[in-house]
């Protein structure tokens, strides 16, 4: 029986020598986790429970189809390789050729201020619980909290047909408090998440924020909603992240343009997409960034991408797969949930590049306009976006003014591209503790910023 | 299977021994086939296998919970949940894990769990054939996987029941781009029985493709819409969250204190059915063992019940019997099971042609954005037609949006519900069309 020990991806590398003369390309993961997560609701915490696991994944390309198999039980890896091979065999071929990589071997821990265990379970939910008590205790209209915490440690080895062993540690910690205030049939919330690749202690989690989510809460439940229509907008870092990821970064995922011309006609490199000002990039790099990500799950290693340059196509996401398919170069791309799921073509961080102005001139001369702070989540079909702003203001002779809730973006994604008007010259990352869902793989860690933007002619629902 | 039982009594054993007054131990097992099919082929064949166990505690009236899929040292799951027991506090005002007579239910259907992969590839074939010639640049797919699982609860109180099940879904897709013009359109349903139509899923995405090759757009302004099965169940969404007992105890529904009140619509009645042949989501027990039983929640648009688990049936002072977990690694929480929605009088055709000048909503994008418990939901129609003076489907409308509370639309403003009705995506909804008037699209 083979058990997680800290060179296994070598016993990895065996299996794959045994099954090479029988597939194109084969590859072995094995993952050990362990996570804790704990939420307060109300004075209660409501849930506490600590994770275990253990399993493993083998992929194969037999005449270019993939067969996948992923398991709990690590005493049958050969077993195990062999069914995913079947499985490609029986798919009857296909077109798949992947991308060269050169083989890497190489082991990635986490950095120091992930290792330590410094706190105890004990005084990681006391703190949180000091949190939740500062936020039930700010009074009306405030009539409930959820505060949330989770982490997530895992070893992960990799061994493939072609000689890569990696040894890989990762950790994936998120934080959240939710203020909520009910009354007469309303009920309305704010929340602060964060989270973070390096750094289990959180540091933006704290009591500023805490008074912060409760603040605002209370003036979102005064707040008007505002007239439907179409506004002149400001979108803050965090929406116009959550923009940069939904509506291009998507649409830069080559699993979804290998195949399909007339999107691949859209993407067109050189394609004019957005102003000439406008550049967006994924990357690996951002340390700490819940998008961070030294080497893909096929051993890929995973730096910057240019998707966006000035306002034209320039490039897109990659997984081994889809770099052969349109001959361009792996990117580093390939991520996977865990080891129940073959690994697909996935964004990291995600980012709008800095443009020209300062803060002041993207709001000037704004005579009516809505500043849109903070992203509820978004959703797209490639043509069209909705997205949630947590909160936004009405904007008057430049500054922003009243405060109103319930504020949804919507607008297709290509015409929005072309009314940037101003694109702020200052780029904020911000850590969110959501996850980005695709193809049943759901929440996988992703960062995400931007600057801030001014765009024309956002549609903004309501009655 | 004798090894899991016994880990079972093993795990019982030691968390009374490290002191939990009643504990709860759930074991799942699960193995899967599925193909998938994009861009008008096979992308590849995913044959996966799981299984592991969680496990609750009570220790001095505190809640602990772990999990794991490392079943060699299933001890060090029963110490984490004890561990987890001395950092929460003592539930007030407590339960009990249920007693009972043992069952082993076997509710698989050796026909479902005989679809071999040639089968579903055969299938997936099948809809990429159909759908891909129908217009220029038709990028078909379709998904099809058969499951079994296998598993047991076992507590401090003496209950052991067990279940095996077996399901399968299908669903065809095809997308088609032109421009900058992007259409995506699907349908398809999962069942413990063969029953799922395989051909007619395929027929309804190919019709949904082809009153798809016309767009236009609707001018603003309120309009009679006419919600599919599925744009219907969307906005319900509302209601499912809003009568979970963890919002209730929380005060965090609109629907807390209501019971016996109209909050939706006369023409709403509607039931939540737990039981195996009510739908995918049925089993003989919930997952803490409680026996199956039929709910209604709505009855005429009158508030009859809230959906609860054991601790928060407790809390509140009502029935258990709907606690889910997610998987072996997931505590019991309360929610929904099979969600079924009694027909209307009229035929589709009639409410088609009394929305003349309308909207069909066939999707819904961005409702999660949304306000959902309020029911406060603004979102881009993903796909819907304009309906023409006879009840005829005229065109694809674009770059509409839709807004409004879920209960003003399926309260006031809900005209009337069709005879006929649908499964859903999940196998586990059941509901009728929907004329809604006054809808404010824009």
């Amino acid at each position: 029986m083979i058990s997680a020990h800290a060179d296994l991806e070598q016993d990895l590398l065996a299996v794959c020598r045994r099954f090479r003369d029988r597939s194109q390309y084969l590859e072995v993961r094995v993952e050990e986790a362990a996570s804790t997560d704990f939420a307060f609701q109300g004075h209660e915490l409501e849930t506490l429970n600590r994770r275990e696991e253990r399993g493993g994944d083998v992929r194969a390309l037999v005449d270019g189809a993939w067969g996948f198999t992923s398991f709990n039980r690590l005493d049958q890896l050969d077993e195990m390789a062999a069914a995913a091979v079947d499985q490609a065999k029986l798919a009857g071929g296909g077109p798949v050729k992947l991308a060269p990589a050169d083989p890497v071997q190489d082991r990635v821990l986490l950095p120091e201020s992930a290792q330590a265990e410094e706190q105890t379970l004990a005084e990681k939910v006391a703190r949180l619980r000091a949190l939740n008590e500062l936020i039930l205790g700010f009074g009306a209209p405030i009539t409930t909290s959820t505060a949330y915490y989770a982490d997530r440690r895992a070893r992960i080895w990799l061994g493939t047909s072609e000689g890569t062993a990696i040894h890989q540690e990762r950790l994936d910690v998120t934080a959240a408090l939710v203020a909520t205030a009910a009354a007469e049939g309303r009920v309305q919330s704010r929340s602060f998440s964060t989270g973070s690749s390096a750094d289990a202690s959180l540091p933006e989690l704290d009591e500023e924020q805490a008074v912060s989510v409760c603040r605002e809460c209370a003036g979102l439940f005064r707040a008007p909603k505002p007239k439907a229509g179409d506004y002149l907008v400001v979108v803050d870092p965090r929406l116009a992240g959550v923009f940069a990821h939904e509506a291009i970064g998507h649409l830069s995922e080559a699993d979804h343009l290998h195949e399909n011309p007339q999107l691949r006609q859209v993407m067109t490199l050189g394609a004019e997409l957005g102003v000439p000002e406008l550049e967006i990039y994924d990357t690996g790099l951002v340390a700490g960034s819940r998008g961070a990500l030294r080497y893909d799950e096929e051993g890929v290693a995973a730096g910057r991408t240019d998707l966006i340059k000035g306002g034209r196509v320039v490039g897109r996401l990659h997984s081994r797969e889809t770099a052969g398919a349109m001959g361009e170069l792996p990117t580093g791309n390939a991520r996977a949930i865990s080891y129940r799921y073959p690994p697909i073509v996935r964004m990291r961080t995600t980012v709008i590049g800095p443009g020209r102005a300062t803060r002041a001139e993207i709001f000037r001369g704004i005579d009516r306009g809505l500043y849109c702070v903070g992203s509820m989540g978004g959703q797209t079909n490639g043509e069209m976006f909705t997205f949630s702003a947590a909160l936004a203001y009405l904007i008057e002779n430049g500054e922003p003014g009243e405060l109103v809730r319930d504020v949804t973006l919507t607008g297709n994604t290509f015409t929005t591209l072309k009314n940037i008007e101003a694109i702020e010259d200052t780029v904020l990352i911000e850590e969110s503790g959501g996850g980005c869902g695709k193809a049943g793989q759901g929440p996988l860690p992703v960062g995400d910023g931007g600057p801030h933007l001014r765009v024309r002619g956002v549609r903004i629902g309501g009655d | 299977m004798v090894t899991d039982e016994l880990l079972l009594e093993q795990a019982l054993d030691r968390a009374a021994a490290g002191g939990a007054r009643q504990a709860e131990v759930f074991f799942a097992e699960g193995a899967s086939d599925s193909v998938d099919f994009e861009a008008n082929r096979l992308q590849g064949i995913d044959s996966s296998s799981s299984r592991g166990l969680g496990i609750r505690v009570l220790v001095e009236g505190r809640l602990g919970f772990s999990s794991t899929s490392i079943l060699d040292r299933v001890e060090d799951a029963v110490d984490a949940a004890l561990d987890t027991a001395r950092l929460t506090e003592v539930e007030k005002p407590g339960f009990d894990l249920p007693a009972g007579e043992p069952i082993e239910a076997d509710i698989s259907d050796p026909a479902v769990a005989g679809i071999g992969v040639d089968e579903l590839m055969e299938f997936g074939r099948k809809a990429v054939d159909r759908l891909r010639p129908l217009a220029d640049g038709v990028l078909a797919g379709a998904g099809a996987s058969r499951w079994t699982s296998h598993w047991e609860i076992a507590n401090s109180a003496g209950l052991r029941r067990s279940c095996r099940k077996s399901g399968w879904q299908f669903h065809a897709a095809a997308q088609r781009v032109e421009g900058t013009s992007i259409l995506w359109c699907y349908d398809g349903s999962a069942s413990m029985h063969r029953d799922v139509d395989v051909d007619e899923a395929i027929e309804t995405t190919a019709q949904k493709l082809r009153q798809s090759l016309k767009e236009g757009v609707l001018p603003a302004g309120r309009h009679p819409v006419v919600l599919t099965p599925a744009a219907l169940s969307s906005l319900l969404g509302s209601l499912r969250l809003g009568i979970g007992a963890r919002a209730i105890y929380r005060k965090t529904s609109p629907l807390t204190g209501r019971l016996g009140e109209q909050v939706l619509s006369q023409l709403l009645t509607i039931h939540d059915d737990i039981r195996p042949e009510a739908g995918m989501a049925g089993a003989p027990f919930d997952d803490e063992g409680i026996a199956a039983a039929r709910l209604t929640v709505l009855q005429a648009g009158v508030l009859e019940t809230y959906l609860a688990d054991l601790r928060n049936a407790s809390r509140l002072g009502i029935q258990p019997g709907r606690a889910s977990r997610a998987g072996y690694a997931s505590a019991p929480f309360p929610g929904s099971r099979n969600w079924l929605v009694e027909p209307g009088d009229a035929p589709l055709a009639e409410l088609l042609a009394q929305a003349a000048g309308g909207l069909i909503v066939d999707s819904l994008m961005g409702m999660h954005g949304s306000n959902l418990v309020n029911g406060d939901f603004s979102a881009n129609v993903g796909l819907g037609f304009a309906i023409g003076p006879g009840g005829e489907t005229l065109y694809r409308v674009k770059d509409a949006a839709i807004a409004g509370n879920v209960y003003e639309l399926l309260g006031a403003r809900l005209q009337a519900l069709s005879a006929e009705r649908k499964w859903g995506y999940s196998g586990s909804e059941l509901m009728p069309w929907a004329l809604v008037e006054g809808v404010p699209i824009a």
